[in-house]
């Protein structure tokens, strides 16, 4: 059973909230960095299949355009502007300061002041009385004095530069109580390990009623059980990285959206009833700022760690999402750019129907419920790929089983039988052009921009099957340049995700260690293990339907299928990286010759000069093309290099 | 003489650039100075170079720095001979001591890198390196009852005080003239202290001798000398040395030659040598405590089976003093003698010995 349907299941007798709080391990928030990078996960995520959606549908539309004879550049420039172009942005809730009296267990908040690197982002719930808000935020000073009036008491803030960290001073002054006016001291709270993440994207945008329901209700839009590469697969998205940070920190998750550039932006700020699972939209406005044409921007905030896993993450989705370009922009204001190296969308997944060979139990009992079919003969024809009539009729008499039976009267014994007889029915292999790939030279192209190797080989293997479920593999080695020496690294992805957790457990780990690297030329202590050296190992996975290990979609299943066919794409690229490397070595150790007689050719030309009373120009000249037309290749750079030394 | 070493020089660096024009790469061939290139001659007695040669390229990485050595030391042969000076073996390391640009290299890092290079140029131009105006460091001293030029100077070597002449590196005819003498034969005698202690017993006086010591393992000068004392005046060589491995090498370095300079042997060898001690046969001669022996090494040992293998140490009494010192485990020093007395050596040993002919051949 998967998390969708237990959660279905079992939301209707306990909160959503304590669900959550007991399954938080499934759901890729049991620890504080995994929590942060899965938010950021999900909205990005999001992000990319809202462009791809999009650009889909314009492509349907370009083609009909086409048939009919029409002009489409307009369609044309819209696909363009619809290439992904995702900000992440991970703030230090910190920056934003609550202001506190101080000091005291009963604080009371008077109002919020949004500081980013001692500058006023944001005022809220207080007056500005030395200037205007405005002039405020468009200040560039960072150190400045504001005068705020709020609760009826008159503050001013201070910055305190003695300190290492920004730390603000509030003073409460002209404090009037009766006639007479008392000082009173506040100072700024900060919360360390919250984090305020904001991704934005040029994506269609959403429109306003369905914000709420796609943030504010977990398990809305259910992507299960479809048979589609996707990269959710399993649908609990968005949402719960919004309960999590409300559960967290309390505060609302705050979606600002626009579908159509006439129009302003929306803004909601949205939570979820833990009880009802129904969302409660907290603010609703328009922002008058949103920057995007179109497209959506999700900010939540929830207690977190920053980690180096964050960037990690974003580069190596932008390997396998070569037409995006991303942007994260640190909790210390550092800006990554992770570049778009191709402006073509990937082809769109088909979706296809499952396959009798790896149909699972409850599945099959939930289709026979659901089915609109009424007889055993069309549910087997109609529901599933590569059933004939033929091979229907032949299913049903396996299974001992009436063929005009109506399928939701099945027993759970009945169903037992006839999932046997399906298993071992003589069928063809389900349709594999349902898969979209990144192909092996955009792989490559995108290595080589975010890796900077020296040398990049990539392979794509045609698609197989495990289980009656298509799968694809596509493999790249990068080597040498700015990847550092030691123990290889291994980049894991499924369907156009990163894997970055439970390595050891997955498919793709294992069918790297079981290789024989020296024989490609590599250092593998031991034959066996990661191998080492300058060298990056991509491994993507995609399929219809990905064989996670657990419910935390964070390792891939071993079936032997698989693993063969990684082990089969890697011997490819190993052997194109062997090729690369003897030449290297070929080439290094002629240079290296070359640089010992060049060292002394120099000499040789005095000695000879002189026993010979020759022009020393005259012998250079002999030696040097001697060695020129037995280097002629590696020459020259040497010789300038000797030169230049 | 300079003309015979400039022209075959020349000859040399024509071979090389000419291979270099034809786009060859280019090689000097060079005979090979090892045992496994050397045989021993027995109607001569001397050890005798063979024909083998090896080649020296300079497109191969393993041989290219000895190939640009070669002709470096062959340039500076030439400057020497042109500008008609005369250096040791030590100046020309230093002045091709040069850094190799770009590198923490130098054409010549140590001593022993250049002399082997010298060596090679020697047998492959036929040359002495006397002939390429080249000097080894000299050691060694003569005393005795002779009187010679050197350099143009007359030297009674009868009045050379305790230290007695040293012996130049070059002793060639043009150099070292004899004069008169009435020494009846040469002793060579291995430790220079053994020597200092003849020499104060005025031994050459009594015995009628020419004593000389090359401290340690003798020069080509010595030998030289020794050479041309045995075959320009008739006087017998008689060695004198510790009586162990390494010292019954010295000997025959002196009598067959060298396996390093073997294509010398005919200049330096003197084959009628004869061997008087120490032997550690003598311990029952001369009734020296066995106890006064220095317990064989494991080197020792390795190299006394290694002379019992060489051709020219294959006579029946040298196999027999071999074979006694392994079965004693013993060897003993030439100032073992002075536990009889200081002056045994010079009174009883020598001249006992001397006199019954015991020598070992």
């Amino acid at each position: 059973m998967t998390i969708a349907e237990e959660l279905a299941k079992r939301q209707k007798k306990i909160s959503v909230a304590e669900f959550f709080e007991k399954n938080r391990h499934l759901l890729g928030f049991d620890s504080k960095p995994k929590a942060l990078l899965s938010a950021i996960k999900e909205a990005v995520d999001n992000s990319l299949d809202a462009c791809e959606e999009m650009a889909s549908e314009i492509m349907k539309k370009m083609e009909r355009l086409k048939k009919k004879g029409k002009d489409i550049s307009k369609l044309k420039e819209m696909l363009r502007e619809i290439l992904p172009n995702i900000e992440v942005r991970v703030m230090k809730a910190s920056d934003r300061w609550e202001i506190v009296e101080n000091p005291g267990p009963e604080e009371r908040m008077v109002g919020e002041v949004y500081l980013k690197y001692g500058k006023i982002v944001d005022v809220v719930g207080m007056k500005l009385v030395s200037k205007s808000k405005e002039q405020i935020l468009n200040s560039s000073r960072r150190a400045l004095q504001y005068e705020f009036e709020a609760d009826g008491y008159r503050i001013y803030v201070k910055r305190e530069p003695a300190k290492e960290i920004p730390f603000y001073s509030v003073f409460l002054s002209s404090v009037k109580e009766g006639e007479k006016t008392v000082t009173k001291r506040f100072s700024l709270r900060t919360h360390v390990s919250r984090y305020r993440i904001w991704v934005e994207d040029n994506g269609p945008g959403i429109v306003k009623e369905q914000i709420p329901p796609i943030f504010g209700s977990l398990l809305y839009g259910s992507k299960f059980h479809r048979l589609k590469q996707a990269r959710g697969q399993q649908g609990i998205g968005i949402s719960a990285a919004v309960l999590y940070g409300q559960l967290t920190t309390g505060k609302p998750a705050r979606i600002t959206s626009r579908t159509n550039e006439k129009e302003p932006a929306i803004c909601i700020e949205v939570q979820i009833d833990t009880l009802t699972n129904k969302p409660e939209i907290v603010f609703e406005g328009v922002d008058e700022h949103f920057k995007q044409k179109h497209g959506t921007r999700v900010e939540i905030e929830l207690e977190g760690t920053y980690s180096i896993n964050v960037a990690k993450f974003l580069k190596r989705t932008s390997i396998v999402n070569p037409h995006a370009q991303i942007t994260l922009i640190t909790p210390d204001g550092k800006k990554h750019v992770f570049k778009r190296t191709s402006t073509k969308f990937p082809k769109e997944p088909k979706e296809i129907k499952p396959h009798p060979h790896g149909i699972e139990m409850g599945i099959l009992m939930r289709m026979l419920r659901t089915t609109k079919s009424r007889t055993l003969l069309s549910f087997l024809t109609s529901e599933f790929s590569r059933v004939g009539a033929n091979s229907a009729k032949h299913i049903l008499e396996k299974a001992k089983l009436k063929p005009n039976m109506d399928p939701r009267s099945l027993t759970r014994e009945q169903a037992n039988v006839l999932i046997k007889a399906m298993h071992e029915a003589n069928l063809s292999r389900p349709p594999t052009d349902c898969l979209s790939p990144i192909g092996a030279e955009a792989l490559k192209k995108s290595v080589y921009a975010e890796l900077n190797p020296e040398f990049v080989v990539t392979t794509k293997r045609e698609p197989n099957v495990y289980r009656g479920i298509p799968f694809q593999v596509e493999v790249g080695i990068a080597y040498g340049g700015n990847i550092k020496e030691g123990e290889a690294r291994l980049l894991r992805f499924a369907n156009k995700i990163p894997l970055m957790w439970d390595a050891s457990a997955c498919a793709i780990t294992n069918a790297v260690k079981s290789m024989d690297w020296r024989r490609y030329g590599l250092n593998q202590p031991g034959g066996q293990g990661m191998p080492s050296g300058p060298i990056v190992i991509i491994v993507h996975f995609l399929s219809a339907w990905v064989p996670y290990t657990s419910e935390g979609k964070t390792a891939i299943a071993n079936y032997p299928v698989i693993i063969r066919e990684i082990k089969l794409a890697l011997q490819e690229c190993a052997r194109e990286l062997k090729k690369y490397l003897t030449k290297k070595y070929v080439m290094e150790r002629k240079k290296r010759k070359m640089f010992i007689f060049l060292k002394y050719s120099d000499f040789l030309v005095d000695a000879l000069s002189n026993l010979l009373d020759l022009r020393k120009e005259e012998v250079g000249k002999v030696i040097k093309k001697v060695l020129k037309e037995r280097y002629g290749d590696v020459y020259e750079g040497e010789r300038e290099v000797k030169e230049a030394s | 003489m300079c003309m015979k070493a400039k022209e075959r020089l020349r000859k040399l660096a024509e071979e090389v650039f000419e291979q270099f024009e034809n786009g060859e790469n280019p090689y000097i061939e060079i005979p090979i100075r090892s045992l496994r290139n050397v045989r021993f001659d027995p109607e001569k007695g001397l050890i005798m170079m063979g024909g083998e040669k090896m080649k020296r390229y300079f497109l191969n990485v393993s041989h290219a720095k000895k190939f640009m050595q070669t002709l470096m030391v062959a340039s500076f042969v030439k400057k020497l001979l042109d500008e008609k000076v005369t250096v040791d073996m030590r100046d020309l390391f230093y002045s091709l001591k040069i850094p190799i640009p770009g590198t923490k290299d130098n054409v010549f890092n140590e001593q022993n890198e250049s002399d082997p290079i010298v060596e090679d140029l020697e047998v492959t131009l036929d040359l002495l390196r006397e002939e390429m105006n080249l000097k080894a460091d000299k050691k060694g001293a003569m005393v005795g009852d002779m009187v010679i030029v050197d350099g143009g100077d007359e030297i009674d070597l009868r009045r050379q005080g305790t230290g007695g002449w040293s012996i130049p590196s070059k002793v060639e005819q043009d150099v070292i003239q004899f004069k008169e003498h009435t020494a009846k034969f040469v002793l060579f005698v291995e430790k220079a202290a053994v020597w200092e202690r003849l020499n104060e017993d005025k031994f050459w006086k009594k015995m009628d001798c020419l004593i000389v010591t090359g401290k340690g393992q003798p020069s080509r000068g010595i030998r030289r000398l020794l050479h041309r004392m045995r075959y320009e005046l008739g006087l017998p060589v008689i060695v004198f040395t510790d009586a162990d491995p390494w010292g019954y090498y010295i000997y025959s370095v002196v009598k067959q030659g060298s396996i390093n300079l073997a294509f010398l042997s005919q200049k330096l060898g003197v084959p009628d040598a004869k061997f008087v001690g120490l032997t550690t046969q003598d311990m029952h001669k001369f009734d020296i405590p066995k106890s006064l022996g220095i317990k064989l090494t494991q080197q020792d040992i390795k190299r006394a089976q290694e002379l019992l293998k060489y051709e020219w140490f294959k006579t029946k009494e040298w196999q027999e003093e071999i074979n006694h010192m392994l079965k004693e485990g013993i060897k003993f020093e030439q100032q073992v003698l002075s536990n009889k007395s200081i002056r045994f050596v010079s009174e009883t040993y020598l001249p006992t010995k001397l006199e019954q002919k015991d020598f070992l051949p």
